[in-house]
C-alpha cells in the first residue's frame, strides 16, 4: 500500500512537469503544425537560466521567476524571424521545420556544454520547500509536492486563458481553420510569436522546477523531448485539456511500471503510443475539430 | 528569317545535346575515379583512411535504406535505427548465443526482419507525414527500451565477440582491416546496385507516384498501402545489412546503435547528400562521417558545431551537396 | 648593400637549422593515448583521474630514457562504439604506443576485444567489470586498478559479520553495477547475510530513484548497500534524505557514492554515513605522502580516490616503461607482461599483478566523514579489511 501511495504520488509529480512541456508543444504543434523538436533545448536553456540565477542571488524564487525568460524571448525570435520567413518563403516544409530544429536542439545541448561544462549542476531546494511531510503513513518529500501544485495551478491558469479569454479563442479558432483567422484579420504572424513564446516559456519553467529534483545537464532536453511528444499525441494535437489527460496517463504509467513491472519501464509508454495510433490516431480526447 | 529561325534553333539544340553528352561523359569519368579509387584505397594511404571508408560505407548502406523510403517514397521515418539494431543484434544473438554460424545466422535475421518490417509497415503506413515520423520513432523506442532491460541481449552492456566472415577457404582473414573493407565494399556495391535496380524498375515508379500524389496513384488503381509496405520493408532489410556489418566492423553491438539520435543522423546523411539519386546517401554518409571525425579532432564541442552544421545544411541545402553541385558545375551559360 | 637583407635571413635561418640540429632527439616521442568519459554522468571522476595521471607522469619529468612522452586525450563518451572508434583514432591516426585510461566496464570489455585482435596494449585505468580479465582476459590487456569481486566480496562479508542481517542492494544495471553487487551479495550470504531484494536501475537514464527508493523501504532490509558514480551518485544520495531514509535506512557504498568531487554538491548529507574506500588521504606511508605533495603542489587542491586510480595508471605504464629501456618492444604483448611483472608500493597500498593481468587489492579502509570545528571535512578512519582475490574465468593461457 505504501509502495502504491508513493508511486501514485510519483507519477503526478511526473504528470506535472510533462503537462507543463507537453502544453506548450501541443500549442505549436496543432497552431503551426511545427513538429518542434527544439522544445528540449527552451527546457535545458531555462533550467540553466535557473542556476545562474540561483547561484548568483541564492534565491530559488528569483531563479523560478527569471529562468522562463530567456527561452520565452528566445523562442519568440525563433518563430518571427527563423521558422516564420523560412515558411513563408515556400523553402522550407514542415518536415525541414521539423528537423531544423533537431539541429538546434543538439547546437543548444553543446552550447551549454561548451558554456557550462560537462558537471551536473544543480539548484539547492529553497528551505521552505525542504524535507519531507508525513501523508496518509507514507513520508514524501514536500518539494515534489510543490511540483504538483505549481503543473495543477498552470493547467487551471492555461485552461482559462483557452476557455475565457479573446486571445484562447483565438487560439481555438486558429487551430480549426487557420486560414480562417487570417482572413478575419487576426496578426496571425504576431499570434504564432506569442504562442511558441509562451510554449518555450512552459518549457523553461519545467527546467527550473525540475532543477532541485533532476539536476541540470547538456543533454536533459533531448532525452524529455520523445517523452513529451508521445504526451502531444495521445491527447490530439492541439488539445489543451487533452494533453492533461495524456500527461496524467504517461506520468502513471511511468510511474508505476517503474515501481511494479521494471522490465518494462522503459518502453512502457511507447507502446501506448503505439496503441493509441493504432486506435486512435487522432488521440485519445479529441474534441475539437481539425481540417487535414 | 525562317532560315535564321532555324538556324538558332538548332543550335540551341546542339549545344543543349552537347551540354548533356558532356555531363554524361564527366559522370562517367567521375564514377570510375571514384571505383579505382575506392577499389586501391588501401594500398594508397594509411590505415586510418581504410578505417574511415568502412564507416563511410556501412554508414552510406543505412542512408540508402532510409532513401528508399525518404526520396524514393516520400516518407519521412526516424526509426531505421531499429533495423540497424535488430540486424546487429540478430546476428549477436545467432552467433553467441545460439552458437550458429554466419551463413545461417545473417540470412534468418533478414528474414526475421523482413517479417517484423511487414508488421510494422503495415502499422505505420496507415498514417503519412509528421505522425507517421513519430509513429516510426515511437516503435524504434520500444525496441530500443526493450534492448536495455532483456536479459537476452545483455541489456545496455551489448554483445560483444560477434565474428567477422569466415573466409578461411579463401585464404583471407576476416580480421585484418584490408580484407574487411573489400568484404564491405563489395557489399555496398550490391546494395547501391540492387537500389538502382528497383528504383529504376516499374516498382519504383510507382513508389515515385505515390511520393509525387498519393491520391492520384490510387485513383489509378495501384494498391498504395501495399506498395508502401514493400517499400518499408525493402528499407528495413537494408538497414539491417548495415547493422550487420556495423556489429562485425567493431564485434560489438549495443542498444546505441538504436537511439532515435543514430535515425537522426542517418536522415541527415539523406538531406546533406540529396535524396534524388543513388549515390546521394553514399556522399552524404562521407560527408558526414569526414566532418564528424574533423570536427572531434578540432575541438571537444562537436555538438554544437554538428547541430549548426544540421540547421545551415537543412536551410540552405536542400536538396543536398549532389544536386548544389550539379547545379554548380553544370549551369546553362 | 642591396642583398644584405636576404643574406642575414640566410645566415640566420641556418644558425637556426644548426641549433635544431643540436638539440634533436635521437628518438621521436613516445606517445601515450588516454581515453577517459570528459563527457557526461562520469566528467567529474574523470578529470580526477586525469589528474593523477599527469601526477605520476610528472614525477619522470614527463620523459623516460631521453624520450619526451606525449599524451593524446580522447573522449569515448561513455559509450562503447564512441570508445571503439576513439581507439581506432587514437591507433591508426595518432599512432600512439600505447592507449591507457578507460573508465566504464562496457567501454572496456569493447575496446579490450579489439585491443586483443589489434595487437596493441590497453592500460585500463578503472573498468572493473570481473568478466574483463576473466573471460575477456588478453595477453593485450591490463588493469591497474583492481576487480570488482577483489574490492567489494569481503566487504559483503565485513557488513554481515559487523551487525548487519538484511541488505537491499541498489545499482545502475550494468556490467559495472552487477559485478561490484553481486561480489558483495556473495561475501555478504556467505557470511550469513540475506539480500532481501535487487532493485536495478537504467544505467545514465535515471534521474528520478523515487519508485527505487520506496521499494527499499517497503523491504524491511536495515540498510541499502549500493554502487553509483557521478552525478547519479548524488542524486540518489540527496533522494535518499528527501524521502526521510537517513535514519530509517542507511545507504551504505562506497567511495564513489560519497565520492569526495561531489561533496561540495552534497553539503551536510556528507558528514555521518559509513562507507569502503581504497584510499585514505591521511594514510602516513612514503608514496602518499609524496603522492599528496606533488598534487597539491600542481593541482592547489587535495587529491581523492579517482586522482589516485589515475596516478596507479600512469605509476605502472612508467614503471614498465623505465624497466624496457624507454623503448616499446616489437610484440605489444611483452608490455604486458612486464608490467604484470611489478610490484609497487601505491599510495592505496602495494600493488601487484595476477597471472590474467590485474591488479589486486592490498586492503579496503571504513571511513566516516567528520566535519571539524572551522567547517573542513575529513575521512576518519574506523576499519579495514583485505582486498580479495579475482574471480576466475581466464581460458588464455600466456
Amino acid at each position: 500500500m505504501q509502495v502504491f501511495l508513493t508511486q501514485v504520488l510519483n507519477g503526478l509529480q511526473l504528470s506535472m512537469l510533462m503537462y507543463l512541456l507537453a502544453a506548450g508543444l501541443t500549442l505549436i504543434f496543432g497552431l503551426m503544425n511545427i513538429l518542434n523538436l527544439a522544445h528540449g533545448a527552451f527546457f535545458t536553456l531555462g533550467a540553466y537560466c535557473g542556476v545562474v540565477v540561483a547561484g548568483s542571488t541564492g534565491s530559488f524564487w528569483l531563479a523560478l521567476l527569471v529562468g522562463p525568460l530567456l527561452p520565452l524571448l528566445l523562442g519568440v525570435v525563433l518563430q518571427s524571424m527563423v521558422l516564420q520567413p523560412l515558411a513563408e518563403r515556400g523553402r522550407s516544409t514542415h518536415l525541414d521545420l521539423a528537423l531544423l530544429t533537431f539541429g538546434l536542439l543538439f547546437a543548444t545541448a553543446g552550447a551549454v556544454e561548451w558554456v557550462f561544462g560537462s558537471a551536473f549542476l544543480s539548484i539547492p531546494t529553497p528551505v521552505a520547500l525542504s524535507g519531507h511531510v508525513n501523508l496518509l503513513g507514507i513520508s514524501y518529500p514536500v518539494y515534489r509536492l510543490f511540483i504538483i501544485g505549481v503543473g495543477l495551478a498552470v493547467a487551471v491558469g492555461l485552461t482559462f486563458v483557452f476557455d475565457r479569454t479573446l486571445l484562447g479563442a483565438t487560439l481555438r479558432a486558429g487551430v480549426d481553420n487557420r486560414a480562417m483567422v487570417a482572413a478575419l484579420g487576426v496578426n496571425i504572424n504576431a499570434l504564432f510569436a506569442v504562442v511558441f513564446g509562451l510554449g518555450a516559456a512552459l518549457a523553461g519553467l519545467a527546467g527550473v522546477i525540475a532543477a532541485p529534483l533532476t539536476s541540470v545537464y547538456s543533454q536533459m532536453g533531448i532525452t524529455i523531448v520523445v517523452e513529451t511528444f508521445v504526451v502531444v499525441v495521445v491527447g490530439g494535437l492541439g488539445n489543451l485539456r487533452g494533453s492533461f489527460y495524456a500527461s496524467l496517463i504517461v506520468g502513471m504509467t511511468n510511474a508505476m511500471s517503474q515501481a511494479y513491472l521494471p522490465e518494462v519501464e522503459m518502453f512502457a509508454i511507447y507502446a501506448l503510443l503505439i496503441g493509441v495510433m493504432i486506435v486512435r490516431p487522432q488521440g485519445l480526447f479529441r474534441n475539437v475539430e481539425r481540417v487535414a | 528569317m525562317s532560315n535564321e529561325v532555324t538556324m538558332a534553333r538548332t543550335s540551341t539544340a546542339r549545344e543543349g545535346i552537347t551540354l548533356a553528352s558532356q555531363v554524361r561523359r564527366a559522370t562517367l569519368v567521375l564514377a570510375t575515379a571514384a571505383m579505382l579509387g575506392a577499389l586501391a584505397l588501401p594500398w594508397l594511404s594509411a590505415s586510418y583512411a581504410t578505417t574511415l571508408a568502412i564507416e563511410i560505407m556501412i554508414a552510406g548502406i543505412f542512408a540508402s535504406g532510409i532513401n528508399l523510403l525518404l526520396g524514393g517514397t516520400g516518407l519521412v521515418s526516424l526509426g531505421q535505427g531499429m533495423f540497424l539494431g535488430l540486424g546487429g543484434y540478430g546476428v549477436g544473438i545467432g552467433s553467441t548465443v545460439l552458437g550458429l554460424p554466419l551463413w545461417l545466422s545473417v540470412p534468418m535475421t533478414l528474414v526475421v526482419v523482413a517479417v517484423l518490417a511487414a508488421g510494422i509497415g503495415a502499422v505505420c503506413t496507415r498514417t503519412r507525414g509528421v505522425e507517421f515520423l513519430l509513429i516510426t520513432l515511437a516503435f524504434s523506442q520500444l525496441f530500443f527500451g526493450a534492448a536495455i532491460k532483456l536479459r537476452l541481449t545483455n541489456g545496455s552492456d551489448g554483445m560483444s565477440g560477434i565474428p567477422r566472415p569466415d573466409l578461411t577457404f579463401l585464404g583471407l582473414n576476416g580480421d585484418n582491416p584490408v580484407v574487411f573493407y573489400y568484404y564491405v565494399l563489395i557489399v555496398t556495391i550490391l546494395v547501391a546496385a540492387a537500389m538502382w535496380r528497383i528504383v529504376e524498375s516499374p516498382f519504383g515508379s510507382i513508389l515515385a507516384a505515390i511520393r509525387e500524389s498519393e491520391r492520384r496513384a490510387a485513383a489509378m488503381g495501384y494498391a498504395v498501402s501495399s506498395y508502401k509496405v514493400g517499400a518499408f520493408i525493402i528499407a528495413a532489410v537494408t538497414c539491417a545489412v548495415a547493422g550487420i556489418l556495423q556489429s562485425q566492423y567493431t564485434y560489438f553491438i549495443n542498444p546505441d546503435s538504436m537511439s532515435w539520435q543514430l535515425s537522426g543522423e542517418g536522415v541527415l546523411m539523406v538531406i546533406i547528400g540529396g535524396t534524388t539519386s543513388i549515390v546521394g546517401p553514399l556522399v552524404g554518409a562521407a560527408v558526414f562521417v569526414l566532418a564528424k571525425q574533423g570536427l572531434s579532432i578540432l575541438t571537444t564541442e562537436y555538438m554544437m558545431f554538428f547541430g549548426i552544421f544540421f540547421m545551415l545544411v537543412v536551410a540552405f541545402f536542400r536538396n543536398g551537396v549532389v544536386e548544389a553541385l550539379k547545379s554548380a558545375l553544370w549551369s546553362k551559360p | 648593400m642591396k642583398h644584405t637583407g636576404a643574406l642575414s635571413a640566410a645566415i640566420l635561418f641556418a644558425l637556426g637549422a644548426t641549433a635544431q640540429l643540436a638539440f634533436a632527439e635521437d628518438l621521436p616521442p613516445l606517445k601515450i593515448g588516454l581515453m577517459l568519459p570528459y563527457k557526461g554522468v562520469y566528467a567529474v571522476p574523470s578529470e580526477g583521474i586525469d589528474r593523477g595521471f599527469q601526477v605520476a607522469l610528472a614525477e619522470y619529468g614527463n620523459s623516460i630514457a631521453g624520450r619526451r612522452i606525449e599524451v593524446v586525450r580522447a573522449d569515448d563518451e561513455l559509450t562503447p562504439n564512441v570508445g571503439v572508434q576513439q581507439f581506432n583514432r587514437l591507433v591508426q591516426l595518432e599512432k600512439v604506443d600505447l592507449v591507457a585510461g578507460v573508465v566504464s566496464s562496457s567501454v572496456g570489455i569493447a575496446v579490450s576485444g579489439l585491443a586483443d585482435k589489434a595487437s596493441e596494449p590497453l592500460v585500463l585505468a578503472n573498468a572493473f567489470a570481473d568478466e574483463i580479465t576473466a573471460k575477456f582476459c588478453s595477453p593485450y590487456v591490463a588493469r591497474t586498478s583492481f576487480s570488482a569481486n577483489g574490492f567489494q566480496y569481503n566487504s559483503g562479508k565485513y557488513w554481515a559479520s559487523h551487525g548487519i542481517h538484511t541488505a537491499v542492494i541498489m545499482g545502475p544495471d550494468y556490467s559495472a553495477g552487477h559485478s561490484f553487487l553481486d561480489a558483495f551479495k556473495r561475501g555478504f550470504e556467505e557470511a550469513g547475510g540475506k539480500v532481501v531484494q535487487e532493485i536495478w536501475t537504467p544505467f545514465q537514464k535515471t534521474k528520478d530513484w523515487g519508485a527505487a527508493l520506496t521499494q527499499a523501504s517497503n523491504s524491511g532490509a536495515q540498510i541499502i548497500y549500493s554502487f553509483y558514480a557521478g552525478a547519479e551518485a548524488v542524486q540518489l544520495v540527496k533522494q535518499h534524505a528527501d524521502f526521510g531514509l537517513r535514519e530509517k535506512l542507511p545507504l551504505v557504498g562506497d567511495h564513489w557514492i560519497y565520492d569526495q568531487l561531489n561533496w561540495s554538491a552534497l553539503g551536510d548529507l556528507i558528514v555521518g554515513p559509513e562507507f569502503i574506500t581504497t584510499y585514505l588521504p591521511t594514510a602516513k606511508t612514503e608514496a602518499n605522502e609524496k603522492f599528496v605533495a606533488k598534487y597539491r603542489e600542481m593541482f592547489k587542491q587535495d587529491p581523492e580516490v579517482n586522482a589516485e586510480l589515475g596516478y596507479d595508471n600512469g605509476k605502472a605504464i612508467m614503471l614498465t616503461l623505465e624497466k624496457l629501456g624507454g623503448k616499446m618492444p616489437a610484440d605489444r604483448s611483452q608490455f604486458i607482461a612486464t608490467m604484470r611483472s611489478l610490484v609497487f608500493d601505491s599510495p592505496r597500498g602495494k600493488v601487484r599483478f595476477n597471472a590474467t593481468n590485474s591488479a589486486l587489492l592490498e586492503k579496503v579502509y571504513v571511513v566516516k566523514i567528520k566535519k571539524d570545528s572551522a567547517g573542513n571535512l575529513h575521512p576518519t578512519y574506523v576499519d579495514e579489511f583485505a582486498g580479495a582475490e579475482d574471480l576466475p574465468g581466464c581460458t588464455k593461457s600466456f
